[in-house]
């Protein structure tokens, strides 16, 4: 790690005596060369010291002729050195920089430790690993990379708004679930609004490194927030004496449509056939004389032939023409596209003696898969640092980030509509768009009410396309200063600042020409012989929505850092933070907007008029705008120490303070400590360990409490002052948002974590191996009470929590030969979170049967915390094909008492419903200037409850299902399938039943052959001023390898259709 | 978000208009004479806890909404209370009282509107036996709730409409809040379902004193889809049920007996009625008080209390009150010069012609329930209901334990409380 270069012997050294020896020498640093000004120079045995002259030189009195003598210089690693008096020492001090690159160094967000000497468990990401993936987002490149680390993808719509991973399994039952985020040493809001969500945000392109806390040890200096794991984020930043450099990098990805013939779409004939069957038994004799009902085209040519205005062979030919129409065709043709990501980033950096700075720009474009969805997005970024004076280090960091987010206003999806059926065309076979009956009126009502003089109700969905949307802008500035001061050789006074802007417009506009703004102002009206008065204006409906979030932070920490005797070493650290965070928003309603010459036109708000000239009863004009603020403010005080006994035993412990205004967290509760201890023993230093094979052996254990802020309960009544009057007596008014619960508590989190770390045979082997036990208490839940408190179910600090789990991470390079290398990563991580403590005694089953695509816990004793529990099946009668449960122990079919009366008990548990094991296989190939990696992801050991066809879907809603095929029709049948057959009027709850019986589980676990990635390091162009240049592809999303479950389902993606498959072409390279 | 602490913020709770007028539970209306369903509208309701009220099997009611909601109004009127009660007595000023009667009104209203449809009818001197319904008075969400008995449920709800009384203003001008009328209205209404018709007649009296417009119905449009606003100048105090599809003008059909009651010039019957779009004589109801098809109507109304003092006067023997109440209502319901005033003074057949009347005036209000209730008491004005779905005759005889709703299944299984027998 250091150098001592040259050990020249004096000559004129002959009269030493026991009160004069002189220690004498020169310090300059290693990169350059260069002379180091002030090096603290010491001689611990006998409390000598000096400091280095302006060329480097120091001379130090000492009394002994040989020993240790030690140089400290901030930003340089200290060194110790023996000395051996009449020998001048050339003392070649190494940068911090350059000593990070070498040893992996972790980041807890108040300080970076080396990974030999931390306790605890951290997962580092680094830059490579985070690059071999293309993404607009960095959330999505921790997936499959290191353990622990599982992602949700039920819900696609938010991906790169929310977090969406668990560390560790999830350790909360109602509270924030996902990790706290923290870029360099400041945590990232993620609760600010969950539309607008910020972590598209952050350029992936921007980040150095990602350290994933993984234990009380490494997290529970972030105290209250770090129940759910800590994920550090450091950014890039330049280096002193650096030469100016830039780096480029641009990348193409363009995905697949979706593969909407995944979705288990009803045959349209069957759907005709169906809906015909309905129509003869009488379910649409009233509703087809409702005004506001829609109905579909087969209900609207079934009424005509009812009423004899067409006849039966008319009816048959339009209905055989409609049997033949796939509306995904039309999806697939009209509204999806292939996506298109572009991305361009810009690095440049350099850095002299006292000042190194680094700016980065970045810009991505995305065309999103549905055609009125895109994503832009512009960063900017400076990190600097100074180094004015002795001593004292500057580090800047300023982010601007804009981006845009558009949608359409109006849903423009498939299964969007009112009622989706499956024979639904967008346009004819030339293109033309067609109308469709998506607006809830009755066809014949909407033709003749009022006259005809109300404004047009045809729906043209392709034609109406961009007559709505709504533009979200990201405007955020992110800017932080930290301040280092070495006040003593082994003291230090850091000071941080921070402050984050976030400003979000999001406009939502309905043009008049879409259907929805005109059904609106339809609605609104009244009419006599005379005319139409319209009580909105005729025009378009605008809403600005301007939402600033801020967050402030402030640290001051002390840093002690001490050697001595060669053996001993204390890293302390102890400091205070105070937080602050706050969100405000305006919202401004506009009608009869007219986006050209931007005006807009009074309305009466508070008037009372008739809604739909009196046919629907009577409205308010109510003024929609709104004003909203809130602020949260944080107190806290933590400490933090690691004490090493050469460099083998080393004992940390932690503790951290929290206090906030949060509402409700009484007084005497409101500061919550958190702490940690831990232990770790460096086997491989050790004598009787030292071979060749070993090159590291590391043992460690730790034990702390983590916590974790649930900011939506309160010991208090909380109540709500609505912003906006009420919309039936145009008066304020407040209600209700939290009764009081003066037991409140804040969720704790206690850990063990037991971890070996082993490198062998020249770190050919390598990697770590972890059980941890996690017992997160006083989990703040929603419980059934008793309706007559007036609530049907309230939370409180009711459960306990026991997670246990392994996380296995293996490094192995296979083959290592000059041109050719093989290297192999294997991730495994086992999760299981099981609940120990439930204070809510309700048995009744039905409150813990999710049914399809939702995810509710089941805070039950000695289940998993997401258990899959389903009403037992008992197939289908043989009779008449109806569905049959179990009633205390006997074939039924009473569904109410299946429903409403089986308790826990009676319910089969299929286990849970989140994956056990999971991780990732990835193997790199090296040939040459080529490398090769693809990576398998695996998700094992858990259970889905799929969908299938009921029909009480149907019927209320018209929701059809392809399983309907499969349906019980003549006996027999039952012993081929469990789709019951379908009735009218059907049984009472017997779809609830079939919904969430045990017929529709399946084992969730799949292999997925998720990526693959080449790239091609180009020779040095030697006339060029190009360095590093570098080809890579990638394929994301490639196929699935191998699934459980016989019904094609993805179950990653819950009831949505799975990602595509994308394919991305970049180029990086270096000036 | 505040915690709520002022006396400010205790007036805009009971502002909430939505959870203080809107939450009343439907089930009697569903359950009553008012109106039928036709088998294949019967079939096609999508809640299945409406389908058996209406033929009133015996199965359990799953859905506790009706319930929750009601006491949600109950638990938000307790916490109103409990605000007053914390803030420093010197600031007992108007505002203080007109919050705090306002939180009684709504808790004595709200007891009532449960009592009537979760509790037998009430019969004098029997109250200590017979059960009531469970008696929240205070914000706190521990403990176990258990019902009280039906003596205590009433006193109860009395107490709390004549401390309202003391306490409201004698107007408001803010649209849903109770006035001193509503409370004296609110308490006869109470009263003549106890049939203590003394108590009835004064405080209808007192109400009527208060606050006696009505609406001429001569002035509406009967063309209308909805004559009747939402907060005209006849309601004495605004609320209604959640919303049910069985008593929506879709598939509801105005009873044919209740149809026929209506003579020729009597407005309410083109006010109220219109021919249902079936086409097969049917009618749908569109007379509701709250301008609405959503919940119905279950508030107070000037109508309402003279009609109360109308029945309460003629068995108490004073037929010239009785005539002069009657009168005066059917001659704004009546169309313009067609109304010929009552003169019966036969106190019998003048109580036939007033029980007829409320009958006609009072149709989708929730009050036909309770009406069946207490005048099932009397053999001789008690009713026998008859419902046929798909071919099959249901029954409800007089007096059937059925006419106390049964409690939702959570609620007893949640607090192990008695469950109304079969």
């Amino acid at each position: 790690m250091f150098s001592l270069s040259a050990q020249t012997p004096r000559k004129d050294s002959g009269a030493d005596g026991l009160y004069n020896l002189v220690l004498q020498g020169t310090v300059v640093s290693a990169t350059d060369g260069k002379p180091l000004q002030g090096v603290f120079i010491r001689v611990e045995a006998q409390n000598q010291q000096t400091s280095s002259n302006k060329d480097g030189s120091f001379t130090l009195p000492i009394k002994h002729r040989n020993g240790l003598v030690k140089f400290t210089y901030i930003g340089y690693k200290p060194l110790e050195v023996k000395y051996s008096v009449g020998v001048s020492l050339t003392i070649k001090m190494i940068p911090v920089e350059n000593q990070l690159e070498e040893v992996e160094v972790v980041s807890t967000g108040y300080q970076k430790i080396p990974k030999e000497r931390a306790t605890g468990s951290f997962e580092f990401v680094d830059s490579k690993l985070l690059n071999r993936k293309v993404s607009t987002d960095f959330v999505s490149r921790l997936e499959d990379v290191v353990p622990s680390i599982s992602s949700t993808k039920f819900f696609s719509e938010n991906k790169g708004r929310l977090l969406n991973i668990n560390v560790r399994g999830v350790s909360t039952m109602n509270s924030e679930s996902w990790p706290l985020v923290v870029i360099d040493g400041v945590p990232y809001p993620n609760n600010f609004d969950l539309l607008n969500g910020n972590f598209m945000n952050i350029n992936p392109n921007d980040i150095l490194n990602v350290t994933v806390l993984k234990d009380a040890s490494a997290s529970s200096i972030w105290g209250a927030q770090s129940g759910n794991g800590v994920i550090v984020i450091t950014t890039k930043r330049g280096k002193y004496n650096q030469p100016f450099q830039i780096d480029f990098n641009s990348n193409v990805t363009i995905g697949e449509k979706p593969d909407l013939y995944y979705a288990p779409q009803m045959e349209s004939s069957d759907y005709i056939d169906l809906e015909q069957l309905l129509f003869d038994k009488g379910y649409w004799t009233s509703r087809i004389k409702r005004y506001n009902g829609s109905m579909t085209p087969v209900i609207q040519l079934l009424k005509k032939f009812k009423e004899n205005s067409i006849t039966s062979d008319e009816l048959k030919s339009e209905l055989d023409m409609l049997r033949n129409v796939d509306v995904r065709k039309d999806y697939l043709t009209y509204m999806y596209r292939p996506s298109v990501a572009q991305q361009y980033n810009l690095q440049m950096r350099g850095g002299g003696e006292t000042l190194n700075t680094s700016f980065s720009f970045g810009y991505d474009k995305n065309l999103d898969n549905l055609i009125t969805s895109s994503y832009d997005r512009f960063t900017a970024k400076n990190n600097t640092q100074v180094n004015p004076v002795k001593n004292l280090t500057i580090d800047l960091g300023l982010t601007y980030t804009e981006s845009h987010n558009k949608q359409s206003y109006i849903p423009m999806g498939y299964n969007m509509m009112v009622r989706n059926y499956p024979y639904l065309r967008l346009a004819d076979e030339k293109g033309n768009p067609l109308e469709v009956d998506a607006i809830a009126l009755n066809p014949i009502f909407r033709d003749t009410v009022a006259g005809g003089r109300l404004l047009n109700w045809d729906y043209y969905p392709l034609d109406e396309l961009g007559q709505t949307h709504q533009n979200t802008f990201v405007r955020e500035t992110f800017a932080n200063v930290s301040l280092n001061y070495q006040l003593l050789p082994s003291l230090k006074l850091s000071m941080l600042y921070s402050y984050l802007r976030a400003y979000q417009p999001t406009e939502s506009w309905r043009g008049i020409g879409s259907v929805q703004q005109r059904e609106w102002l339809n609605y609104h009206t009244a009419w006599n012989v005379e005319g139409v008065t319209f009580h909105y204006p005729v025009g378009d409906y605008l809403n600005k929505l301007h939402r600033t979030n801020k967050s402030q932070q402030g640290r001051i920490q002390m840093n002690w850092n001490r050697e001595w005797k060669g053996k001993h070493r204390l890293d302390a650290i102890a400091g205070a933070e105070f937080r602050m965070v706050s969100s405000d928003m305006i919202s401004s309603v506009f009608y009869g907007y007219d986006p050209e010459y931007l005006t807009f036109q009074p309305v009466e708000y508070g008037k009372r008029v008739p809604y739909l000239n009196g046919i629907a009863g009577s409205t308010t004009l109510i003024d929609a705008s709104q004003i909203e603020a809130y602020e949260n403010r944080y107190v806290s005080y933590f400490s933090n120490a690691a004490y090493a006994y050469k460099d083998r035993y080393t004992l940390s412990a932690s503790v951290r303070k929290d206090a906030s205004n949060i509402f409700g967290v009484k007084s005497n509760d409101k500061g919550q400590p958190f702490w940690s201890l831990g232990a770790s023993w460096l086997l491989s230093a050790e004598q009787f360990l030292k071979n060749k094979t070993i090159d590291l052996l590391k043992l460690r254990a730790t034990y702390g409490y983590n916590g974790n802020v649930n900011n939506s309960v309160a010991a208090y009544p909380i109540i709500y002052l609505s912003t906006s009057p009420h919309y039936m007596t145009g008066q304020s008014y407040a209600s209700i948002q939290s009764p009081p619960n003066p037991k409140l508590r804040w969720e704790r989190v206690g850990m063990w974590n037991f971890g070996l770390d082993f490198s062998m045979l020249r770190s050919r082997l390598s990697g770590a191996i972890e059980y941890y036990i996690k017992r997160p208490k006083d989990l703040i839940a929603a419980g059934e009470v008793d309706p007559t408190t007036g609530f049907a179910s309230l939370t409180i600090n009711s459960g306990n929590l026991d997670g246990r789990g392994v996380d296995v991470m293996l490094n192995s390079t296979n083959i290592k030969k000059q041109q050719f290398s093989w290297m192999t990563n294997l991730v495994f991580s086992y999760n299981r979170t099981k609940v120990t403590r439930s204070y809510i005694s309700n048995n009744v089953a039905r409150n813990y049967i999710a049914g399809i695509g939702a995810s509710l816990a089941t805070p039950i004793e000695g289940m998993d915390l997401y258990s899959l529990l389903t009403f037992p099946w008992a197939g289908l009668d043989p009779a008449t094909g109806a569905p049959q449960g179990i009633v205390k122990g006997e074939v039924s079919k009473d569904y109410a008492a299946i429903v409403y009366d089986s308790k826990i008990e009676d319910v089969d548990n299929h286990g849970s419903r989140v994956p056990l094991y999971f991780g990732s296989f990835r193997n790199t190939f090296n040939l040459k200037d080529f490398e090769l990696s693809f990576n398998i992801g695996y998700q094992l050991g858990h259970k889905f409850i799929r969908k299938s066809f009921d029909n009480q879907s149907f019927i209320d809603q018209g929701i059809g299902h392809a399983d309907y095929a499969l349906r019980w029709q003549n006996p027999g049948d039952e012993l081929r399938t469990d789709v019951p057959a379908f009735n009218y009027p059907n049984a009472l709850y017997s779809s609830d039943f079939y919904r969430a019986s045990s017929a529709l589980v399946s084992s969730a676990s799949q292999i997925k052959w998720k990526d693959i990635q080449l790239s091609w390091q180009l020779p040095m162009m030697a006339k060029l001023p190009v360095k590093n240049a570098r080809l890579y592809a990638y394929v994301q999303n490639i196929c699935t390898l191998w699934r459980a479950n016989k019904w094609g389902v993805d179950p990653d993606f819950g009831t949505n259709i799975p990602l595509p498959r994308t394919y991305s072409l970049g180029f990086n390279c270096s000036f | 978000m505040v915690v709520p602490k002022t006396l400010t913020h205790a007036d805009l709770l009971l502002n909430d208009y939505s959870t203080m007028n809107t939450v009343y539970p439907s089930w009697g209306q569903i359950a009553s004479d008012d109106s039928y369903l036709s088998t294949a509208n019967w079939q096609s309701l999508s809640d299945a806890d409406e389908k058996q009220t209406y033929i009133w099997a015996d199965d359990d009611i799953m859905s506790s909404m009706q319930w929750q909601s009601a006491y949600k109004a109950i638990y938000q009127a307790n916490q109103v209370l409990k605000i007053l009660a914390d803030i420093d007595s010197k600031s007992t000023g108007a505002d203080y009282r007109r919050v705090e009667g306002g939180a009684y009104f709504f808790r004595a209203f709200a007891f009532h509107q449960l009592a009537v449809v979760y509790a037998p009818p009430y019969e004098s001197g029997k109250g200590a036996q017979a059960l009531g319904i469970p008696l929240k008075l205070d914000p706190e969400l521990g403990g176990v709730s258990s019902r009280a008995s039906l003596e205590d449920t009433y006193n109860r709800i009395v107490d709390d409409y004549k401390k309202a009384i003391t306490l409201l203003p004698a107007t408001e001008t803010k649209l849903g809040r109770p006035t001193k009328a509503a409370a004296y209205a609110g308490l006869a209404r109470v009263y003549l379902d106890m049939s203590e018709f003394q108590h009835a007649f004064n405080y209808a009296g007192s109400a009527l004193e208060v606050k006696n417009y009505l609406l001429d119905f001569n002035d509406l449009a009967p063309g209308s889809s909805q004559p009747i606003s939402r907060f005209n100048s006849e309601v004495i105090f605004p609320a209604s049920t959640t919303l049910a599809g069985a008593l929506s003008q879709y598939s509801a059909r105005v009873d044919t007996g209740l149809l026929a009651l209506y003579n020729e010039g009597d407005l309410r019957k083109i006010v109220f009625f219109q021919a249902a779009p079936e086409g097969d004589g049917s009618h749908l109801f569109k007379g509701s008080y709250d301008g609405s098809d959503t919940g119905i109507f279950v508030g107070l109304t000037t109508g309402e209390t003279l009609l109360i003092r109308a029945e309460a006067a003629v068995r108490l023997g004073k037929i010239q009150e009785a005539l002069s109440s009657l009168n005066t209502l059917l001659n704004k319901r009546w169309s313009k010069n067609s109304f010929s005033p009552i003169t019966e003074t036969n106190p019998d057949r003048l109580l036939k012609i007033i029980l007829q009347e409320r009958r006609k005036e009072l149709p989708f209000r929730g009050r036909r329930w309770a009406d069946l209730k207490r005048l099932n008491l009397d053999a001789s004005s008690s009713t026998t209901l008859k419902r046929i779905i798909d071919g099959r005759t249901y029954t409800l005889e007089p007096n059937s334990l059925k006419y106390a709703i049964k409690i939702p299944k959570t609620v007893i299984d949640q607090s192990g409380m008695i469950q109304n027998q079969r």
